[in-house]
């Protein structure tokens, strides 16, 4: 197994990042104000960090790469077919924390 | 590039219909929100956040560069298809990755989003305070 960082990896790490410094900004606008429709986006931009975070990190392990990878290549197709599995679940996992952070969205602009 | 949104995962694609219709919703919300109670550089700049993010989210869907086992199949049965499938892979990354840069965007929105939710006419505001 090993970690590949490609272009999109890196990107959606930094994305995750920036989510970061925002859920930071959203809290200090919250210390300042004390509006609590403040507080569910500073929860919406953390679950975004993680979301991408995880989309970066997910996307960049290769769990299958190692000793083991010359033998499962003499398999070709069972191979992808597990990597194809794999990035599928990955998927799910990543577009259903999304829908997480749109509720604290609708919840935030509820209470705004 | 249509057959890519068909190839794939159901599940993930109606998870991502959903998160298009649901950041539309946000959007339309929040202009209704502008015009009903003020605070005009609060929920302008959310609005433009959720439709970048909406954007995001539809390029992101149409352009997922997802090869599935078709793929391998049409390879191993067309030799000669590989060129133009790989050709078609590289190019809807290209696409998906500036898609995803487009998130850069939504966050400098939304920064200015959270800076005004704050202050009012430049100055810094308490809930409840006059």
């Amino acid at each position: 197994m090993s970690f590949l960082f490609d272009v999109a990896s890196v990107l959606m790490v930094a994305i995750g990042c920036g989510y970061l410094l925002l859920a930071g900004l959203a809290y200090y606008s919250y210390k300042n104000s004390g509006s609590n429709f403040l507080l569910f986006f500073m929860g919406a931009f953390t679950i975004l960090f993680f979301m991408n975070l995880y989309g970066g990190v997910a996307g960049a392990y290769h769990p299958y790469d190692g000793l083991i990878a010359d033998y499962l290549n003499a398999f070709g197709f069972t191979y992808s077919a597990i990597l194809t599995n794999l990035t599928a679940k990955n998927l799910v996992a990543f577009e259903v924390i999304g829908l997480l952070a749109f509720l604290s969205f609708v919840i935030g602009l509820y209470k705004a | 590039m249509v057959g890519s949104v068909a190839m794939l995962e159901p599940l993930v694609m109606y998870l991502g219909l959903i998160a298009i219709v649901g950041y539309a919703l946000l959007c339309g919300c929040s202009i209704v929100f502008y015009y009903r109670k003020g605070r005009g550089a609060l929920f302008v700049f959310l609005a433009l956040s959720f439709l970048v993010l909406m954007m995001v989210e539809i390029g992101s869907l149409y352009f997922e560069p997802v090869l599935d086992l078709s793929y391998y199949y049409l390879v191993d049965v067309y030799d000669w298809l590989k060129f133009g499938l790989d050709y078609m892979f590289y190019a809807q990354q290209e696409m998906w990755l500036i898609f995803q840069s487009f998130h850069f965007i939504a966050i400098a929105f939304f920064g200015l989003a959270m800076i005004f939710a704050s202050r009012s006419r430049g100055e810094l505001v308490k809930e409840g305070s006059k």
